[in-house]
Parts: structure tokens; sequence; C-alpha cells
């Protein structure tokens, strides 16, 4: 709320000088009622304060003023009932004279007031002031109103413009009607009936209903209890009596309807925070004096006022050591009650314990452990709170298995020269979907805008939305991956599994002066080479990669990765519609992989450890020439298994395609390491091995030369 | 011959004394101890002394051949420290020349401050859980001790996906699935994430932000304890010249509740909410209130690494251009 400092001063005393009054927001701010800011308005400073929920008491000039009294022990707060003295001095050249002398004739119209629905609107009091002449309000009241309700401030006469100001400065919502537009000076408060209708002051016509407590003449609503009055019923050029409303409504009932009719008013907003019942008849008189002193007229004496039986005053049993042990703070007895005190909270001793009688503005208090947090920010002050260790628990910290898995994928990603990335869980739903995903979607229901529309299906268009985007700013070598959540509705429910998905483009090793000017350009075989390095990291050793096919993907340069017969992903490069659909590099590559079963397998992977080698290895090289038609797995699979215990590794060291070959076939070179654990191995015993693995890849139907 | 020897022996070190390279010293090897050289030429001509010289000779002819072998390894040593001196001088480069990179990756900004704020907190004996992003409400909320229909909801304008679930807005949205386990105190729990809030995305605003949330459940836990606690892990992460300030300020699952903020620099940086676990929770989650206290705290995680990197926009972090990404 916005609180013009001069307003402030009417009730507490505040540091005129800039320094000063910093400090005073400041240790207000500290105190919990935070100053945001202080504002330069036409009235001078300003603070802009934030009230929290649970402190509607802060929304008012006054309330504001009695929290820094209850915060700097030699402040004294002023009297909120009107005493004719805190208006701004005369000099002002808009600032009436005083009223008496332009009071018209009373008419003596009765007035009566009924409340049918008293659980809803527990206190309901009416001031009638006669003969008042409505004109424009004084330039003092509008510069203030201006400086306290900003843009939203618009004046509309004297008399309106007093009820908000009353509003503002003690926190009581106020409406005033015109005497003359009610029926018999007749008002009764009770729900609204069904077909019920109002047209607001807004000007808009409000279906009303049961749920909507109203006030109504004799017989039709004259205005939305608590929230905005009617027009039928406004104070005009015209009006002569006012009925002027104080009254205290029930705020769950003001905020359901406020939500209900999608309306929000000043008034709305302070009752659904509770507003004081004891300021009915205070509010009441305040506005009554300021509009005898502006626009005249003569006010009646006495509220006429509908009131069920008040709710005794809220007691709180607080035991001093249990208010020490919560904050951990040795506070002083006496300090306690003193700070409580200044609160407005009235306190008994008893043994070991505070009595504590809690003021109509604090409904937020309820319990001990309310009056321990007044307490530390008030008699102790949390500057002054001690920093404690508690004992540590057994069992130690430790990360979750998730976070685990996550940051031994990351750091093994990063260390193969990707990037990491995190991009949005909300989006717009994309176009590169699979059905599949796309059947699952989480949509987000009654979304603002499109981006803010669903929840990702999968990581894939983000990733391409980072790889297009440093296409377009010039960005060649691309490497980037996520670790996340992708977000699925399945059987009623929610799953959010977790996927590893990475792009890469453009070269593996960029040009470098001296060793050649060309780039060593990425490939499907880089991009399998860092998932392959990810599973050994993960402790999976056997990754089979078989063709597959994704609706994005290059049809022939697409493998599922499989381990013990799942699925755990796809590698590939992008289709050529892909990468022009979504302007990307040409030559894209793209792994994705299932983190959660990843997580799983590696769980189960254990490193063992294999004893250091004690006997020196022989290496061979095999150069079979196969057709373009068998695959390297295929003849990877018949050598090892063709090879027995001897072969420790076999590595392919070249592929070979030249037109002395002849169409169609590949010369492979196989690096074949042989070693025996048992001791040193003889060139005849690796020979027979090597026949072996010979007959195996001519049968597969290779020819090896030499 | 005892003559001949003292001439050859005292040539032959002069010259391998003055060997100019490694070559020609093992001409000089050859020319004087080879097989066919002129030292052991002198053995055979032993033969024809008599046979009382005999021995004699044999010593001196080894005493000298063994003085030389020496004198050509001291220069052959010489001569090999020379020569390398010289091919090194001469393989120079210029070191100013451009190193030649391999490309690195790096970790996302979030990413490094989440393993720092885990790093700190596990060794501050946080267990770490995980929660989902599509939370029930009655999680987000009512476990929360939200009372229904409060105006607090206005500062928590949601995504909801159905009419029980949306996605949380506080990481705290753990604690009832925790405490309905049914852990026994005390404990010392933690989880970082993801939260969802509808609001016009800025600088310094976004619809989706991450938090840490840290909550402990134990015997005689109170608002210092959580203040100590905070502080530790502040230093932790900023060094051990931050001071930790509390405020107070309203969250319905905490009562007192506190705002955190950090003294990191010249400026305060506020970091969240904390409290002491509202007794309504604690007695939800089963605990006697009279013997179990606990604390809990959400803090953002984005404005970390703005402040510690300098981002002037928050919305570079869930963008991840490759050329912001580079940076860290």
């Amino acid at each position: 709320m916005k609180i013009p400092v001069a307003w402030l001063r009417e009730y507490v005393e505040v540091p005129a000088d800039k320094p000063g009054l910093e400090a005073f927001a400041d240790a207000l701010t500290m105190a919990g009622l935070e100053v945001e800011e202080i504002l330069d308005t036409s009235v001078g400073p300003t603070f802009y304060t934030k009230v929290t929920p649970n402190r509607g008491d802060w929304a008012s000039v006054y309330g504001t003023a009695r929290e820094a009294a209850a915060i700097f022990p030699a402040l004294t707060l002023k009297s909120a009932k009107p005493d004719g003295t805190r208006t701004p001095a005369p000099g002002d050249s808009s600032h009436p004279k005083g009223g008496s002398e332009a009071a018209p004739a009373r008419t003596g119209t009765e007035v009566s007031v009924s409340v049918e629905d008293p659980k809803n609107c527990p206190r309901y009091g009416a001031k009638i002031i006669r003969g008042v002449k409505i004109g424009p309000t004084p330039d003092w009241m509008q510069q203030r109103l201006a400086a306290a309700l900003g843009e939203k401030y618009k004046t509309v006469n004297n008399v309106v413009d007093i009820t908000n100001y009353v509003m503002l400065e003690l926190g009581q919502p106020l409406h005033a009607f015109d005497l003359d537009m009610l029926p018999g000076g007749q008002v009764v408060v009770r729900q609204a009936r069904d077909g019920e209708t109002l047209t607001t002051l807004d000007g808009t016509e409000r279906k009303l209903g049961p749920g909507t407590l109203a006030i109504c003449d004799a017989e039709k609503p004259i205005a939305i209890a608590g929230i905005l009055g009617g027009g039928p019923t406004e104070i005009t050029e015209g009006t002569v009596h006012v009925f002027l409303e104080s009254a205290h409504f029930d705020a769950l009932s003001i905020r359901r309807t406020s939500k209900r009719l999608n309306l929000a008013t000043e008034a709305s907003y302070r009752f659904e925070r509770y507003v004081d019942p004891a300021l009915v008849p205070l509010a009441a008189d305040r506005a009554a004096q300021l509009i005898v002193e502006i626009a005249g007229g003569t006010a009646e004496p006495g509220l006429v006022e509908v009131r069920a039986a008040p709710t005794p005053p809220r007691r709180i049993v607080a035991r001093v050591e249990r208010i020490r042990k919560l904050l951990g703070a040795d506070v002083d007895r006496d300090a306690m009650v003193k700070g409580l005190e200044r609160l407005g909270l009235s306190v008994e001793r008893s043994a070991g314990a505070l009595d504590v009688v809690v003021p109509s503005w604090r409904p937020d208090l309820t319990i001990e452990d309310d009056i321990a947090e007044e307490v530390g920010r008030i008699a102790l002050g949390y500057a002054n709170l001690p920093e404690t260790l508690p004992p540590m628990t057994s069992g130690g910290g430790r990360d979750s298995a998730r976070g685990l898995f996550s940051t031994k994928v990351r750091e093994t990603l990063v260390r193969a020269g990707l990037q990491d990335a995190l991009t949005h869980s909300l989006v717009a739903p994309s176009p590169l979907a699979t059905e599949e995903e796309a059947a699952h979607r989480v949509v987000i229901r009654s979304a603002l805008s499109p981006e803010l529309s669903s929840l990702r299906t999968s990581l894939i268009p983000n990733l391409l939305t980072i790889a297009a985007r440093a296409h377009a700013s010039g960005v060649r070598d691309i490497a980037v991956f996520e670790i996340g959540s992708v977000y699925r509705r399945e059987d009623g429910g929610y799953r959010e599994p977790l996927r590893i998905t990475g792009v890469a483009s453009g070269s593996a090793m960029p040009p470098e002066w001296g060793v050649g000017q060309d780039a060593l350009m990425l490939d499907f075989y880089f991009a399998k080479g860092v998932v392959e390095d990810l599973l050994r990291a993960l402790g999976i050793e056997e990754a089979h990669f078989v063709p597959g096919a994704h609706p994005i993907t290059h049809p022939g340069r697409t493998a599922t990765i499989r381990v013990d017969g799942d699925s755990i992903g796809v590698i590939a490069e992008l289709s050529e519609a892909t990468v022009e659909a979504e302007d990307l590099p040409r030559r894209t590559y793209l792994f994705d992989l299932d983190g959660d079963l990843l997580a799983r397998l590696s769980g189960d992977a254990k490193a063992h450890y294999k004893p250091l080698p004690k006997y020196p290895a022989l290496t061979r090289d095999l150069a079979p020439v196969f057709p373009d038609s068998v695959s390297y797995g295929a003849i990877e699979q018949a050598a090892t298994e063709a090879a027995g215990p001897l072969l420790e590794s076999l590595r392919l060291t070249d592929v070979y395609q030249g037109s002395n070959l002849g169409e169609g076939r590949k010369s492979l070179t196989l690096r074949l390491v042989f070693r025996s654990p048992s001791g040193t191995l003889k060139d005849a015993e690796v020979e027979a091995t090597l026949t072996a693995i010979r007959a195996a890849l001519t049968a597969l139907g290779g020819e090896l030369r030499g | 011959m005892t003559e001949e020897l003292e001439a050859i022996e005292s040539e032959a070190t002069r010259a391998v004394n003055a060997a100019p390279s490694s070559e020609a010293l093992e001409k000089l090897n050859i020319e004087y101890l080879g097989r066919n050289g002129r030292l052991t030429a002198l053995l055979r001509g032993i033969g024809a002394l008599p046979n009382d010289q005999k021995p004699l000779f044999g010593q001196a002819l080894n005493a000298a051949k063994a003085r030389l072998t020496d004198a050509v390894a001291v220069r052959t040593e010489a001569l090999k420290g020379a020569e390398r001196a010289t091919r090194e001088q001469d393989e120079a480069i210029d070191v100013t020349l451009p190193g030649r990179a391999r490309p690195m990756g790096r970790l996302h900004p979030l990413s490094r401050t989440e393993s720092d704020i885990k790093r700190v907190m596990i060794g501050l004996g946080f267990e770490f859980v995980d929660g989902l992003n599509i939370e029930g409400y009655s999680y987000n909320f009512d476990w929360l001790n939200f009372p229904p229909d409060h105006p607090a909801f206005d500062e928590q304008a949601s995504f909801y996906v159905d009419d029980t679930h949306l996605l949380r807005t506080q990481t705290t949205a753990i604690q009832g699935h925790f405490f309905e386990a049914g852990r026994k105190p005390p404990f010392r729990v933690a989880t970082i994430g993801r939260c969802y809030r509808y609001e016009n995305m800025d600088a310094t605003h976004s619809h989706t932000f991450h938090q840490v949330d840290g909550f402990s459940v134990a015997e005689g836990i109170s608002l210092a304890d959580l203040k100590g606690v905070l502080a530790e892990m502040m230093r932790g992460l900023f060094g051990p010249e931050v001071t930790v300030r509390f405020r107070p300020d309203f969250f319905p699952f905490v009562e007192p509740g506190v705002e955190v903020a950090v003294r990191w620099g010249d400026r305060w940086l506020e970091l969240g909410g904390a409290g002491l676990i509202h007794p309504n929770i604690l007695r939800r989650a089963g605990y006697d209130t009279e013997r179990y206290t606990g604390f809990a705290f959400g803090l953002g995680v984005d404005r970390m690494p703005m402040r510690r990197y300098g981002i002037d926009d928050l919305r570079e972090f869930l963008i991840s251009d490759l050329r912001f990404l580079q940076q860290f």
C-alpha cells in the first residue's frame, strides 16, 4: 500500500530528514512491515509497503502508524478518534471554513436498517448527514488520494472521495448512498435472490443471486456488500442527504463473491483480509466529521446500528519457556510483556506463562507460536537472534538416486565436449512430437498463451531450437545436451520420465593452424562414440546398435540402441525434411535416451577389478574384404566368437573402399590383441586362433589375402 | 715399449679431449681401442718382451686402456650435451602462437549452482529426495496449511492440469509426501527443482524458477538453529564473510515465518522464505509438537548465479543460447 509520510505523521512522529526517513522505513521492514520503496509524490515522500495476506490491519495509514509505534518504543500513537484537528492546516484555499453555516433544513426522513444475515454481516452502522453540498474535492485531499491510489484514482465528488479517504486512513471501507434514493429510508442486508441484478458504479450490470451478500432497499439490491455500490443510489450533484454505511462483513463471504464476480476493489481487498469491527463507529464519525467540514450539512448524532453479539476477544496462554525454546533465545520476560503490550495485546502474568488478550485488529494471532513470533520480531528483533547449530542427525547427508545419476551423466557428457543445457518444461505443443507422445501430452487448463499451454513430451524440440538459434547466429560447431524430465499423462495419472538428449553438428575438431585447414567433421560415428562413452561411464558394457527408425531422422542413418533386449533410445542423423523445417545445419545428429532405464541398468552394473596382465600380448592385423551388405557388427561378432579366450581385444583400425576392390566391396583392417593369463603366448598358439577367425570370416563371405 | 705406450696414450688422450664431434670421437675410439686399434696392437708385441717384464707391461697397458676408455666416456657425455643443446636451440618455437583447443563442454550455470548447493547441504547432513513437478493440490496447498479460500492464493496463481493437479508452486510440496511416509525424527531432508507460477516474463521474473527446500524435524529445533544452519549453508556457498539476515514474513506453512537474505558483496540478496514448521503440519504428520519442532526453508536458486556471474536477465537460463552457456 502507498502511505504518504505526511499523512502518517498525523498519527505518529516520523523523521523529516532523508537518512532518518530511510532508517525509519528500514526498521519497519526489519520488523516485518516491508517498505519496498520510498516514492516521491506530489505530497512528498510516500512509503510503498507490502501488506502480507495475514495482516490486513496494515492496509491503512493508521494501521501502519500503529505498527510503527509498536516497533519504536519511543513513539506515541495518536488516537484515531476524530477531534477535528488532523486535517491539513487552513491556508489551503480549497479548505472550507467549517460546515455548520451551510446546513439546510432537515427533511426528517426516518432511517431503518435490518440485517437478515448476521453471520456475514455482524455489524452494520449508518450515519446520516443531512443538507450537504456536493462539490469538488479539496486539492489537498485529491493529492493525498492520488498519492495513495496512484493511477486508479479518479476524483468523483467531495463525499465519495471522503469515503475513500477514510478507508485509506483507517482501513474501514465505507459507502455513501443518496438517502433520497432509498424509499422509506429503508436498508436491508441480505443474500441476493435468484435473478436479482444490479448495475454497479462502473456501469456494468451484474447478476447477483444467492451467495452474494447484498445491501438492498425495501425491494431490490442497491450495492454488493463490501465490494461495490450501485448506480441508482450513488452520490450525485443533486444529493442533499447522505446515508453513510460503515459495516463489518465476513472475510470469506466477500472473498468468494469477489472471486465469483471477478470483481476486486479497494473495499473487497480489505474486507477479505479482515477489517477490525471496532472501526465501524470510528470510521463513520471520522467521515461524518470530514463531510460536515468540507461539504457542509449536519451529521445526526449517533449511529443507526445493527449489531450481533460481539465475539469475546481471543485469549492465548503463551509459556515463557516455550517461547524461548522456539526462538532459541533467552528473551527477558519483562521485555516480552512490554513488546506485546506495545502491539496492543494485554498481558497478564501467571506462573511461567503469559495470558494474552488479542486486540480486535489481530485475527492472525491464534496460537502460542504466533505470540513467539511477535516476541521475536518486536521484543527481541531478529538481528539479535543468535545462530546455533542443532546436533547432526544420524544417517548423514546424501544425494537422491536420480541426483547422483544425473551428475554422472552431466560430468561424462561435458567431458565428451557437449554443452549442458536446461530448457523450459512449459512449451507450446511441438509439431515434432510423435503420435504416441502427443497422445500422452499433459495440457495446462485454461492456458493464457500457446507457449504456456502444455508440458514437454520430449527434450528433442527444445534442443533443436537451441541448435537452430546457434546456426542462425553463426555458431558452426554445436554439441549440446539436456538431462531432464518430460511429462506424460498415463492411466489417469502423471509420470515424469527422465530423458537424456543430445544434438550435435559441425566439426568434431575445428580446423587448426599448422595441422591442416580442414575441420574434422562430426558424423554418425562421433555421436555414437559419445553415447558409447556414456554407457561405459555408467558401467553398461554390452549395447547393441541396430538399424532403427524415427519420424524425424534419416531412414538410412538411424540406430536403436539395445541393452539386454530393452531399447534404451535412438541415435541418428536428422532427416533432410527435419533439417529444412527446423532451419538446422545440414548433417545434424541426435541421440535421445531413456534416463530411467539407464539409471536402472547402471545400478545393476558393478565395476569389476581385473589384475594387471603378467605376460606380454601379441598383436596381429587381419584385412578381410567383404561385400558392403555384410555389416561390421556381424563381422566383429563372427571374429570374436571364433577367437576363443585368447583374444583380449579387437579393434577396427581402418575401412577402405576403392575401385581396385571392385564395386560394393570394403576392406577392413582388424587389429587383434591376444594374451594368455597363464604364460607368454607362442606364435603357434596365436596362429591356431587366427586360422579359426579366418575360417569364420570366410564363412561370412569375406576374402582374406596373404 | 713402455715409452711407446706412454706416447700413444698421451697422444690419444689429447685427441679424445679435443674431439670436435661424436663421429670424430667414435673414430678415435676405433683407432686406439678397437680390435685393430693401436693400444690393442701393443698387446700383440708383448711376446717380444722378456718374461719378467710381461706382467708389468700388461698391467700398464690395461691401466692405460682403462684411462682412455674413461676419457672417451667423459668426452662422449660432453659432446652429447653440447649437441643436444644446439639441437634444442634450433627447435625453439614461438610460444605465443595460439594453443590448439580441444572442444570443451561446460555445465549450465544452474547445474553448477545446484551441485554447489547439494555439496554444501549434504555436508550439513541433508538427505536429498526428488519430487514431481506435477503435484497434487493437497500436497501443494492443504498439507502446507493453506486455508481454503485465503488471500494467500492470490500470490500463488498457478498452472492447473486438472481439478486436483497443478504444477507445483513451491518445492515445499515435498513435505507432505515425506511426512506421509512416516519417518521418525530426527531428520534433515532437502529437495531441489523447478516451480511454476503465473508471472509475466521479464528480466527478473519467470513463470518457471528453481527452488531448494530443506526441512528438519528433531527435538528442540529453534529459530536460532534455522539461522545457524542457513548461515553455515550460505558461508559454504558464498564464502566465510557473508552474513544472514532474518526479517519477519508470512508463509502459511511456517510460524514464525521469516524472509532470508544474505549479505554478499555490498548488497543484500533476498533468497526466500523460512521458519519453524507450523504446528498444524507437524500434528498432521503425527509428531508430538511438545516434543518435536522443525524448521523449513525454501530458497530461490536462480538469483545465486545471477549475482555470482552478473547475469542481468533471468530468461537466459532456460533459453540456453550456446553463446550464453559457453561463458561459464
